[in-house]
């Protein structure tokens, strides 16, 4: 209810935002999709990659360079994205799994800049660090055009709207238990009989994915693409979102994301430490509210929140 | 005087609930909300994108100095069509992402007349589909090849300083004739080394010279002694364009591999900009050459315009703030900023610019835009603006390090910097 | 050998570099029995049975559990076999409340769509915690806890239960009652039971294993057990 009632309220302020905040919420949606995709990783199955970044620029090179080098219109290539990003986190999270704890999060670090080194490397194909424009006439997908801000409220609308019923319809499954169950104590989860591994593979995966079909939907919404998506930062970026909105919450993300971006918005209007800002607010966190908004909310108040 | 008032900007709440109320009433149509047209006095207001943090804040700090001095120098001089500029200022974190988003804020919510000043080529291909959407006049001062290449679009435009495929291409008849013929590169293994490695091989081919070697050097990599084994005897010139804070290093090793017997080094100037020539370690460079956009030692034949323009800044002779010697500007570059600030306000002139309204006319007006004398307003030197192209052409500036200081050896000609067009940007609709 | 052996485990090894915790053991358990394993501290029973359930890998040997050789199955596989572990450590998912533990549990076992609340509900009161239902588990007494690490066994219905220490910090009437519970759960299922306390041991084993450095010393009925010279020394002198 709260989450028709949460997508609902995004279709209603299409119609009543300024433009700017318009705009703005529009990428918050397209952001917080990453940041979903990252708490079915982080948030639900405990594992705390810092290498996220690759899945979101392997969902947005695959489509982009789709679109660059074979014209493929942006429609599939979208889909394009999206595969290339499952395909990637099946193949990490078959090789990063045999390591757990700080030895993961080194391990997804390492494969991400692998993968922003390879996008440098391959610099006559991906132009690099420069990146590359997808122009606005390519743009369209059924004849909509997706730099109208109206259309592009409305397609990251979907997507996010797509997602986040995806989420909440894993944690309510039987594996979204499950993958809770792994975070709180994965030896006695295998000892219930359940294929932790396997478990935690399918959670790569899917947390990939959706990284992935974000980075897919940057490209396409917002026209560009570019090797800066995969540097370390933009790894860090998802993690504070979590943390910010509440870690295991379905909500938490889009809340985070949410915060984040004003936060950021307004401190680099006020001063030049914005990053400074944004690492006092991650230190205040973990001190004082380690569940972050949603989870305090739920701690507090609403109990049943997914 | 002209003021950074960002703070009046901040979306307050009751904005925010007016906003909303008034765009309740229309059902608002999303993008920007039609600017208001203003009184005529009203200040043009002109956001700009500066790289005040993240690896660029080095050349946003002085390219923030050069726009904040030509501002009010502008303002003397009349304004725009006698109004006012304002400088709104955004941080993007040389970071794409939040470059778009810059220009976002800039259209929807200061409503700014145009965008301007950003410098790093990966922040400008993030920002610029975003300014052509929202039909945003976009300035870049980035020496990137992405306007000329046809990457970007009809809205962004860079009038105030050349890009780096006519910089490179300009420098290679010097080099063959006055250092050597065959050359070995040393460049970082990313997008803006590339192009040094692709121009410059071809320029250097047609002055009958060739490349032997290319060194690409991982942007990662902070140690270059097992590089340097890799330079071909044979190699006469060793041109290098090594960015970021390892150039200290590269300098430093560089001078222990070659000891006294080195070949003729050529350099850009672009890895010790923001610098000092002085700095311990920096010793072998002297008698190595480097290209300049603008020389940043006032030089014996300074023209009054150099003058003036330093003294606007704050500048001394040695290109470093006159409040403190040891803080050294970006003097190869910011020159852009000035330039492109004085062609803003020509083309508004010329395209009896009144508000966002007049955009494409501001767009067309520049296009329109062929000659610039070197004069007060382009105290680089005299440019050619390519309307088609978006690009404007100048002369490159060729100097040796003589007892730590820059002495200029070379002036190009504006034909050495010129290649055939790769787009006709007048050709797309606005 | 009367009735089947549902569990077996031939030359049964562990190493942990020099140190043979458990060496070359031999052990059978027939289907339906109640069987206690006894033994000073460190004679290596908890490194036993972890190898039974898959927790930790043999060094050497086999175990074949139901007919099957199981010892290269991962742990997981073993407990859908019909295998179950409790903790000698509560090991409760502390976050979640007492009916999501079991829960977690019971669901393993179920089809999909099949109802879990009966079978929750049914394992809850067995141990007596139908009314903490909706407590997080990490809220209750340790002897509460203790009751809900059984409650998960029982929720998976298993054919072998391997109980580690289940008695441990419970009071005199829990002993009891937990006495009695395993009476009846044993009427249909095994029960492998390591254990310090020799009164629960006496009241419910039918057959007594002891072990001491890593190898079973003696086996036998609780009578047998009692009058052996061996266990006397090792439990006294070892």
């Amino acid at each position: 209810m709260l989450h028709l009632g949460l997508i609902a309220a995004l279709v209603l302020l299409q119609f009543i935002l300024p433009a700017y905040h318009h705009g703005n919420l529009a990428r918050i949606m397209v952001l917080s999709v990453f940041a979903m995709g990252y708490n079915i990783m982080f948030g639900y199955a405990g594992l705390l990659s810092l290498g996220h970044a690759m899945f979101f620029t392997a969902g947005m090179y695959g489509m982009g360079l789709s679109v660059r080098l074979w014209d493929i219109p942006v429609g599939p290539a979208f889909v394009i994205g999206i595969f290339a990003a499952a395909a990637l986190s099946l193949v990490v999270g078959l090789l990063a799994l045999r390591t757990i704890g700080v030895a993961f999060m080194i391990v997804t670090l390492m494969f991400s800049q692998a993968v922003f080194l390879t996008i440098l490397y391959f610099n006559p194909i991906t132009r690099g660090d420069e990146g590359f424009v997808i122009a606005q006439q390519v743009r369209q997908i059924a004849g909509l055009d997706l730099s109208n801000p109206t259309t592009r409220y409305f397609a990251a609308l979907i997507l996010f709207a797509i997602c986040l019923l995806a989420v909440l319809w894993l944690v309510r499954s039987r594996a979204g238990r499950v993958l809770i169950a792994i975070r709180e104590n994965e030896e006695r989860a295998r000892l219930l009989g359940y294929d932790t591994w396997a478990h935690k593979l399918a959670a790569v995966v899917m947390s990939g994915t959706m990284a992935g079909a974000a980075g897919a939907a940057y490209g396409v919404l917002f026209g560009s693409v570019g090797a800066s998506f995969a540097e370390v930062p933009f790894s860090i970026l998802p993690l504070l979102y979590v943390l910010l909105g509440g870690p295991g919450t379905v909500i938490g993300p889009f809340v985070g994301t949410l915060f984040m971006f004003y936060l950021r918005d307004l401190s680099s209007s006020l001063t030049d430490a914005h990053m400074l800002v944004a690492g006092v607010v991650l230190i205040l966190l973990t001190l004082f509210a380690r569940r972050g908004i949603m989870g305090i909310v739920r701690e507090r108040w609403l109990k049943w929140l997914p | 005087m002209v003021s950074k008032k960002i703070s009046d900007f901040k979306p307050s709440r009751r904005k925010v609930l007016t906003g909303m109320a008034a765009a309740g009433a229309t059902t608002a149509l999303p993008g920007f909300v039609p600017f208001v047209q203003a009184q005529s006095s009203e200040p043009i207001r002109i956001g700009f994108q500066v790289h005040r943090t993240g690896i660029g804040a080095a050349y946003g700090r002085w390219y923030d100095r050069t726009t904040m001095a030509a501002a009010p120098v502008i303002n003397d001089m009349g304004g725009l069509n006698g109004r006012p500029v304002e400088i709104i200022s955004e941080d993007d974190g040389t970071d794409p992402k939040r470059g778009a988003e810059v220009v976002e804020k800039f259209a929807t919510h200061h409503n700014t007349d145009i965008a301007y000043g950003t410098l790093f080529s990966h922040v400008v291909v993030g920002s610029a589909p975003r300014a052509g959407e929202l039909k945003m006049p976009y300035f870049v001062v980035s020496e990137g090849h992405h306007v000329a290449s046809g990457m970007l679009n009809r809205w962004t435009l860079q009038p105030g300083i050349t890009d780096v495929k006519s910089q490179v291409q300009a420098m290679a008849p010097f080099v063959a004739d006055n250092l050597g013929k065959k050359v070995t590169m040393i460049f970082p293994d990313y997008a803006f080394g590339h192009d040094h490695r692709d121009f410059f091989s071809a320029a250097i081919e047609a002055q009958g010279g060739e490349v032997i070697a290319k060194l690409a050097i991982p942007p990662t990599e902070t140690s270059f002694t097992k590089y340097f084994p890799q330079i071909p005897r044979e190699t006469e010139v060793i041109y290098h364009v090594m960015v970021g804070p390892a150039v200290l290093t590269f300098v430093k090793e560089m001078g222990e591999f070659f000891g006294s017997a080195r070949p003729e080094i050529f350099g850009f100037i672009d890895s010790l900009e923001a610098v000092d020539l002085a700095t311990p370690g920096l010793e072998f460079l002297e008698g190595t050459y480097f290209w300049e956009g603008m020389p940043r030692y006032a030089q014996e034949n300074q023209s009054e315009y150099d003058k003036f323009y330093r003294a606007a800044i704050g500048v001394d002779n040695n290109g470093a703030s006159v409040s403190d010697p040891k803080d050294v500007s970006t003097f190869a570059h910011m020159f852009g900023c000035w330039e492109t600030l004085h062609t803003i306000k020509a083309g508004m002139e010329a395209a009896g610019y009144q508000g966002t309204s007049d955009r494409a006319k501001l767009v067309e007006a520049v296009e329109a835009m062929t000659d610039m004398a070197e004069s007060q307003a382009h105290p680089q030197g005299a440019k050619v603006f390519n309307g088609k192209t978006h690009q404007v052409f100048g002369p490159q500036y060729i100097s040796q390090v003589q007892d730590g200081r820059l002495v200029v050896q070379h002036k190009t000609a504006l034909e050495d910097g010129f290649y055939p067009d790769e787009v006709d940007y007048t050709t797309q609709s606005f | 050998m009367a009735a089947m052996m549902l569990l077996s485990t031939r030359k049964l090894s562990r190493h942990f570099g020099g140190l043979r915790a458990v060496e070359n053991v031999d052990f059978d358990l027939p289907e339906g029995q109640i069987r206690a394993l006894i033994g000073p501290n460190g004679a290596g029973k908890t490194t036993f049975v972890s190898m039974l359930c898959g927790r930790i890998p043999v060094s050497s040997g086999d175990i074949t559990f139901a007919g099957e050789n199981v010892t290269r199955l991962p742990a997981h596989k073993r407990i859908q076999r019909g295998m179950a572990y409790t903790f000698q450590i509560t090991s409760v998912f502390s976050d979640l409340t007492v009916q999501e533990n079991v829960a977690l549990a019971v669901q393993s076992r179920l089809e999909r769509g099949a109802v879990l609340a009966g079978e929750v509900a049914k394992a809850l009161a067995k141990v007596g915690l139908q009314d903490r239902a909706d407590q997080i588990a990490g809220d209750l007494a340790y002897g509460h806890q203790r009751l809900l690490e059984i409650a998960m066994g029982l929720g998976q219905s298993p054919r072998l239960l391997i109980l580690d220490e289940p008695t441990q910090g419970l009071s005199d009437g829990e002993v009891n009652d937990f006495i009695a519970l395993i009476k009846d759960v044993a009427k249909d299922t095994t029960i492998l039971l390591i254990e310090h306390n020799i009164d629960v041991v006496m009241a419910l084993a039918d057959k007594i294993t002891v072990m001491n450095f890593g190898e079973v010393i003696a086996e036998g009925t609780p009578q047998e057990i009692h009058e052996n010279a061996t266990v006397q020394t090792a439990y006294l002198g070892g």
